[in-house]
Parts: structure tokens; sequence; C-alpha cells
């Protein structure tokens, strides 16, 4: 779309503009006239005053309005147009690079990606040499142009970029590719210049590819892959199965002997010993495309269509606790970064919770029971009941756990290794921020609790639905939030420090019907998962995924495989909660590190991030190619703005000619 | 070409009029004007007792058969009252518009003849710069009068006047003894209201006339103009001014004169002054039938 004018010779008429310029300096500005006296002009000076300013701005209208009807009579008169498809006569290249991660898969040493580039530099060398333009889009996950328009003047700049993407592919993702997004970016240059032919280097195949692309494949016909696809471990009559998910891609319908490898790190251990190392190994034969799954468990099974067992037992490797397991295949494929996978999560840290009450009951037990199962899958919770009461007194736990619970009676000196939840508390603790104030009689009704602030810990809990019969009174300082309340009385109160986290519910159960409402367990879970979250849920992501790691101190500090630090991330002073998104770009191991906020002890977990499973498929075949909307223009590619600037030209005049009249009343 | 009112027609259709002037005022034995004071006219005032030196043959033999009673007929007095008028000579009187001259002059001219026709003596100060010129001095009899007004045709508006200055550097005003008409158009900086302020304080019956042309009252200016005072001494004279003339300053012209006009108006009726404004495309006539009649002044 380009704007010009069809015959510029009209502007010539600007000429009138300086004339009128003249005619304003040398007009006579002032006719005499002789009067008897000038008296009464004078006093009515005074009754005009207050009108000078805005006459003075509209002298200054009259002129601009009088300058904008000479120029836009020297615009009509010129034929203003806009111009579509201006380039046509130029060619005008889109050259679209598919950067998903089955680009990485190459031979002899040249991936497809490189491949790719290099074709784009020497369609760009002929394009510009023809006087062509040139656009280059890097299609990832969000697709960008790397040039637009480049043309042989400076060609050096789009070169400059591809040659740095030939001496250096990190250019190319490990993840997915969005070839309509791609495609959707051409439609700005198209929207201009319609017959712009666009190039997409892919080693996709489409079966329909509308006729504006041209696809240009960059696999070469010897590449093959061979890939877990995916992989898992579960726990089967207290002994772990694991399942593996492997392909063949490229090998034109031979069945390939693929052998799996299976190597499991820290089996079995316990406290006294550190486990063993066991391997064990398949072989299983992958025809081209289809999905094998290979399932490892003690006892093997019958094989079927696309599932091949294999007994561990047989293999001597029988285990019911882990540390890590890799999975490996040992073939020289033409993708080698779906030839591993590594499956974490098998020894979970422990949570030990401490339930002391003088007369333990049934709800808490039950919820703990319940909450330890919810957690399972980040935490091996441990629960410690302790009952107090009678005339031994067994001294107050006061340390060796990361979540207490003080039911009724509460320790002189509160813990300071872990969270604490009282409950019902029967006396105040040192430096535990709060005071009881009285203990009023059970109240003949039932009165609800009313919620106060938000926060994770209320989350999902309908306060209102909480009714108390009996209860204590407390005053508390400002380092608690206040979460519910019964009239103007505290009904539960957090405290959220670095080394403080300290529930309070100043009633019982036995005088509540939380213990009876969904709402007990969820409070309990939000306690548990706000003060304890696991850091993240699951061990094995894909490239591109965003994942929320919820560290439980401070400060997360990420690592790659190498040790090499990616990042530290640290609560903020007055953030409610801390979640980290992290999302890789890269397949690997990653560890996410901590420390806790009650001692010094450094948390450590891995991930394992792969490509995306698709992605493998380094022969895939996809049913369409997305069509460029190409925005439709009239015939006539010229479309004059005279009836524009005549509709100005008409608004002008008649406001030039409302300002005269009111000039002159 | 030069306008005049003056004719026999215009006179004898004056001999109609006369001057109603107070009652209060002294005069001068001779006149035509009653005043409040007791005289010798044939016209019954009222009765009063005898005392002691009054002329007997005053006294009343009816009223004392009646009434056993010495009591004085008494009888109104007329004196001859002396109207001044004060006319403005400055250029804005006649200098760009002679019609505002004639009616100007024509008007003293009918005024003065009331005052001769009604016996009374009439002297025309003209008044240029500060002072009064009183070129035919005190006019009693017709005959005087219109050879006055002979030369009252020729008279020329030249340079400014200062209305007070000229009024109270008069030496010989009178005092209590009649009538001071001031015939301008009052458009001055100068301090016009020193010379009522002064004629009030010796006792004269005042009139204003202020005379303004049609043009004055309805200006035909619009645009850009440069306005040259006809009393300007030059291009550069402060008095002359630059405006544009829109309708609104138009407006804010008519406004402004009409305040002008109450200024002086109410000014007049503060201090027991008549006043007059006139417009000269009016017949004068007209005016003097009219106008006259409405203040009082004629009767």
């Amino acid at each position: 779309m380009k704007f010009d004018l069809l015959l510029p010779l009209g502007l010539l008429a600007l000429l009138t503009i300086p004339v009128l310029i003249i005619i304003y300096l040398i007009k006579p500005n002032y006719q005499v006239k002789r009067v008897s006296s000038t008296y009464i002009w004078k006093l009515s000076l005074k009754y005009r005053k207050r009108r000078i300013p805005i006459n003075k701005l509209r002298n200054i209208l009259l002129f601009l309005c009088q300058l904008l009807i000479l120029t836009a009579i020297a615009l009509v008169i010129s034929r203003p147009a806009i111009f579509y498809n201006f380039n046509t006569d130029r060619s005008d290249v889109i050259a679209i690079i598919d950067s998903s991660a089955s680009m990485y898969a190459g031979s002899n040493g040249n991936t497809r990606f490189r491949r790719a580039v290099g074709d784009v530099v020497a369609l760009s060398d002929s394009v510009m040499a023809e006087g062509g333009a040139m656009s280059v889009i890097l299609a990832d996950s969000d697709p960008e142009y790397l040039a637009t328009r480049i043309d042989i003047r400076n060609r050096s700049i789009l070169m400059d970029t591809l040659q740095s993407y030939l001496d250096n592919e990190t250019a190319c993702s490990y993840g997915t590719s969005d070839i309509p997004g791609a495609i959707k970016l051409c439609e700005q240059i198209l929207s201009d210049n319609p017959a712009a032919k666009i190039y997409l280097y892919t080693d996709n195949t489409y079966l329909y590819v509308p006729p504006t692309v041209q696809v240009m494949p960059v696999a070469g016909e010897a590449e093959w892959n061979a890939a877990i696809l995916n992989a898992g471990v579960a726990l089967e009559d207290g002994f772990y199965t694991i399942t593996v998910e492997v392909a063949c891609y490229g090998q034109d319908g031979i069945a390939w002997p693929l052998e799996v490898n299976v190597q499991v790190e820290g089996a079995n251990s316990n406290l006294s010993t550190a486990g063993q190392t066991m391997t064990v190994k398949k072989t299983v034969d992958c025809t081209d495309g289809k999905k094998q799954t290979i399932i490892f468990r003690k006892g093997g099974g019958e094989d079927m269509e696309g599932f091949v067992y294999q007994d561990l037992a047989a293999s001597d490797c029988v285990f019911t606790s882990y540390q890590s397991i890799s999975v490996t295949i040992n073939e020289q494929d033409s993708f080698l970064d779906d030839n591993s996978y590594q499956i974490y999560g098998g020894r979970k840290e422990i949570v030990k919770v401490l339930y002391s009450s003088t007369t333990p009951n049934p709800f808490f037990t039950a919820a703990l029971d319940v909450l330890g199962g919810d957690f399972s899958e980040v935490w091996d919770v441990r629960i410690t009941e302790v009952k107090r009461g009678g005339s031994l007194k067994e001294p107050f736990e006061v340390s060796g756990y990361d979540f207490y619970i003080y039911e009724h009676e509460v320790p002189e000196q509160l813990p300071t290794d872990g969270v604490i939840f009282l409950v019902d508390p029967d006396k105040d603790s040192v430096g535990a921020g709060y005071s009881i104030v009285g203990r009023p009689p059970k109240n003949a009704t039932s009165l609800y609790l009313s919620a106060e602030e938000e926060h994770p810990i209320t989350k999902n809990v309908n306060t209102e639905s909480i009714t108390v019969t009996k209860f204590s009174i407390l005053t508390y300082d400002a380092s608690y939030r206040l979460l519910m309340s019964c009239d103007t009385n505290p009904m539960l109160l957090v405290r959220d420090e670095d080394t403080a986290k300290i529930v309070v519910m100043p009633f019982s159960l036995h005088y509540s019907n939380l213990g009876v409402l969904p709402e007990w367990y969820l409070m309990l879970y939000n306690i548990f998962n706000f003060f304890i979250p696991g850091t993240v849920y699951g061990n094995s992501f894909e490239v591109g995924e965003q994942v929320l790691a919820t560290p439980r101190g401070p400060e997360l500090k990420v690592f790659d495989a190498n040790r090499e630090e990616l990042g530290v991330y640290q609560r903020g002073e007055d953030a409610l909660s801390f979640v980290v998104p992290l999302t890789f770009t890269a397949p690997g191991v990653y560890t996410l590190q901590q420390s806790s906020y009650f001692d010094n002890n450094v948390s450590v977990t891995q991930i394992f991030v792969k490509t995306p499973a698709e992605e493998s498929n380094i022969w895939r075949v996809e049913d369409s190619l997305a069509e460029p909307v190409i925005e439709q223009k009239p015939d006539n590619t010229v479309r004059e703005l005279l009836l524009w600037i005549a509709v100005a030209l008409v608004a002008l005049l008649f406001l030039e000619w409302l300002l005269q009249s009111r000039d002159n009343k | 070409m030069k306008i005049s009112y003056l004719n026999d027609a215009f006179f004898s259709r004056l001999e109609t009029l006369a001057l109603n002037l107070q009652a209060n005022l002294a005069g001068f034995f001779g006149g035509k004007h009653l005043v409040k004071t007791y005289g010798q006219t044939v016209e019954f005032a009222d009765y009063r007792e005898y005392m002691l030196g009054d002329d007997i043959r005053r006294i009343d033999w009816n009223l004392f058969s009646r009434f056993e009673k010495y009591f004085l007929k008494l009888f109104t007095d007329e004196r001859q009252m002396h109207v001044q008028i004060f006319l403005d000579c400055s250029a804005s009187m006649g200098q760009e518009s002679p019609q505002k001259a004639a009616y100007a002059v024509g008007f003293a001219a009918a005024l003065g003849f009331l005052a001769v026709h009604n016996m009374d003596k009439v002297s025309f100060k003209l008044m240029k710069g500060n002072r009064c010129e009183d070129p035919f001095g005190t006019i009693v009899g017709k005959t005087t009068f219109f050879r006055a007004v002979g030369q009252l045709e020729n008279l020329e508006f030249t340079d400014d006047v200062d209305l007070g200055a000229a009024v109270t550097n008069t030496p010989d005003t009178g005092s209590n003894d009649g009538l001071s008409v001031i015939i301008s158009d009052f458009m001055t900086e100068s301090d016009w209201r020193k010379a009522v302020d002064f004629l009030r304080y010796k006792k004269r019956q005042v009139l204003l006339i202020q005379v303004l042309t049609p043009d004055e009252v309805d200006p035909a200016v619009e645009g850009r103009v440069h306005l040259l005072d006809a009393e300007s001494l030059g291009m550069e004279d402060p008095r002359n001014m630059k405006l544009r003339v829109t309708r609104g300053m138009q407006l804010a012209y008519q406004e402004a004169l009409a305040d002008f006009r109450e200024g002086l108006k109410s000014f007049c009726n503060s201090r027991e002054a008549g006043f007059l404004s006139v417009v000269c495309d009016r017949s004068i006539e007209r005016t003097l039938f009219g106008e006259l009649l409405k203040v009082g002044i004629a009767s």
C-alpha cells in the first residue's frame, strides 16, 4: 500500500499559500474613519474586553482554516490516491525456517536446520540478485521475523544472521514449531504484495499444501530415529514396574531390533545401605512409526500387539525403592536427544508430623492419614501421635519434626524447627505472639465464623459454614494475620515469618462442627501445602512446558546438567506465597536447589526435561498446511482519495464561513 | 452644503411656545414670568393682615366691612429672567457633521427666541477652549436677537473645549436669575459635572441638551478601522484609536452609549437639572414641541 499523487503538478496550487500570507501582510489592516469623538468607543472597550482572547483564537483559526482550504484545494487538483499492490513489480519472497526439535536430526554431521538455513542463504542470494526482497521467519513455538524485505542494498543484515545460525545451531529450538503462526505472520507482507512467494523449509510432509506456499523438504533420505517416547514407574504389589514407550521412524517398514537398557540407581536402599545398581534390558522389533510399550515388571506378562513384557525377577532386578532410573537406547540414529530418559522421584523426602493431644480425636488422625496419602507423590509423611495426660506427664516433644500439632495442651517453649499448629491452646507459650485473655463458658447456641483476610490457608474453605460454641479469647501481635473470626474474636490466626510459622485455632473440634465438615480437611491440607509445599509435582516435563515450582525456603536455585546456575529466585518480602514459573528450552536433567527456613539443610530436587514426543517422529506427515489469508483488494488497485478530500474541503469551507459570520457578530 | 434651520417660518412656529421657568427664581423687574414673591401685578395671590407701615391704599375695605379688621390684598409678581445659552463650539460638535452644528445652533437660537419672545434677556456663551466668548452681550428684544442669530450661523467649531472650566470661568453668570442651558455632545474627558455644580451653586435653573448625530447613535462602522477623533491634533493623538469593529463591538458601543446617557441623566436628576438628549435626524420643531414640553422647560 502506498500513498501517491496522480497529478503531482497540482501541488503547484500550494503556491497560493504564500500569496495568502502576503495578502494577510499587505492588506490594509485599518480603514481610516474620522468621527466626531472616539469617547464612546473608548468606553465601549470596557464592555468588550472579556471577548478579546476568543477573538484572537478565532483569528488564528480563521487563518488556519484558510490555509487548510488552500492545501485541500491543492490536494484535490493533484489527485491523491492509495496504490495497492505497489510491489507487484518487485519479487517478494518469504522463507519460513521450521525450528522445531526434529530439525536437529541430521546425517553426516549436517542437521536439517543447517540445511534449511543454507538453502535460505542460497535463495536469498538468488532473489536479491534479481532485485527482489527477502523476508525470513524463524518458526519455533513463537514465530518471528528474522528480517523483513531485505534487498541487495542491506543484504549483510540478513546474511550475518543466517551465517551465525550456520555457525551455531542453538537458534533451533528443542520444542515444537508453530507453522500456522508463521504462515499468519506472512499475511503482513501478503497484504501489501499478494504475489509474494512463501517457501517453507521443514522436515514435515503435508498432504495438502496451499498454492501460495511451497514446501521445501530438508530431511535427508537416510535419516531415521529410534526414540524413547515416554517412561514411568508404578508401584505394584510393593514392587516397582517400569513402563517404557519406544518407536522407530524412517526405516521404510523394516522391523528394527531396538535394545532398551534400564539402569536403576539406589535400588532397595534403606537406612543402613545406600542401595544397589540394577540393570535390565529388552530388545523389541520396531516397525516404522509404530509405538512399542515395554513393561518391566516382576513376573512379566503376556505380550500383546504393541506391548512387550520383561520379567524383572528373571534379570534379578526386583526393587521396592530407587533413587533414579535411566532408560537408554544405544542406536546411532539421526536424532540423539530422545535416546535417553531419566526417571526421578523414587526417593521422597521424609516429612515428620507430630500430633500431640491430651485427648487425641479421630478427626485429626483420619485427616492426617489422608494428608499423607495425598502428598505421597512428593513427601514421605510420617505421623507420630503423642497422647498426653494422666498423672505421668511426658515431656513435650519440641524438636525433630517438620510439622507440630499441639491440641489443648501446648508447651511453654514452642519448637523452632518446624511449622506449628496450635489447636485450642490452654496457655500462652513464650514468644508465641498471642495471649489468652478469657475463656467464656460454653455458648448455648452455635456461633458462625466469618472470613477475614484472603489467604492460601483458607482457599476453598467456606468459613461461614463453620460454627463454634466455646472458644478462648485471644489477643495477638502484629506478626499474625487474622483469617477467621467470630464477632470480634480471632478464630484462626497465622504467622508466616522466616523462623516462626504458626497457626493458632483457639477452639476445640469438640465444640465446633468443623470436624465433620469438608472444610476441616481442606484447611489442614492448605496449612500443610502452604508451609510444606512439594517443590514440583511430577519429574518429567517437556521443553517449553511451564513448570510451577513452589519452594519451601526463601530461595530457589536452578542448575542444568552441567551444574551451571540458570537462575536464582527469591521470595518477595510481602508475597503471600512463593511460586516460581520455570520454562526450560533444552532437554536434560535439571536440579532445583532450596534451603529450608528452619535449618541450613539444602534440599535438591531433580527433574528431567525431554523433547516433545511428537518431535521424535522425524518423518511426520501432517494433513494440511495452513493457508495464508490474503486480503481481497478491489480490481482497481488505485483508490483515489478525491472524495474524502472534497468532503474535508466542504467541511473546511463551512467552518471558514462559520468563523467569518461569527466574526462579524 | 451649509445647513440652517433658522428662517422666518421656524421662528414663527416658536411663537406659540413659552419658557416655563421655576417660580423660585428672583429675576429682574419687568418680565413676564410669575414668581413666588408678591408684587404689583393685577393677579391676586393672597391676603394678610395690615401691619404698621403698609400702604393703606392696598387695604381691602370689603373685608373690613365684614370683619372690622384690616386686610391687605396681595398680588403675584412677574419678573424678567436671564437665559444663558452655553454652546459647545468644539470640533466634535461640527467639524465632521455640519448637521450636528446646525442643529445645536438651531436649538440655541430657538431657546433664545423663546426667551426674548417672553421679554426675557438672553445671552449666548460660546465655549471655546477653557473660556466662554459672549460676542453679542445680553440680548433684549427681537431686533437685537435676530442680528445676533445671523452671526451665529457663521460660527466655527474647532479645537476642544473644557466644559467645566469654560462655565466656571464665565464672569457674569448671575445668581438666581434664570435658566442656563448647556448644549453639547458631552463627549469629552473634561469634567462637565463641574459646570453643572457651578451653575446650581449660582442657583440657576440648569438644562443640559446633548446633541448627537445618527452616526453617533448607531455607528455605521465595520471591520478594522482607525478612528480619528475630530478634536485630535494628529494621527498619533491618543484620542485616535484602532479597533476591529465587529457586531459584538457595535453592541458594546450601544451599551456604552446608553450607559453614558443614563449617567448624564441620573447626574442631572441628582442636581435637579434638566437633561435632554436629542438626535439631529429628528426635526428640530418636533424636538422643541415634544421633548421641551416633556421636561417641562416649555409650555
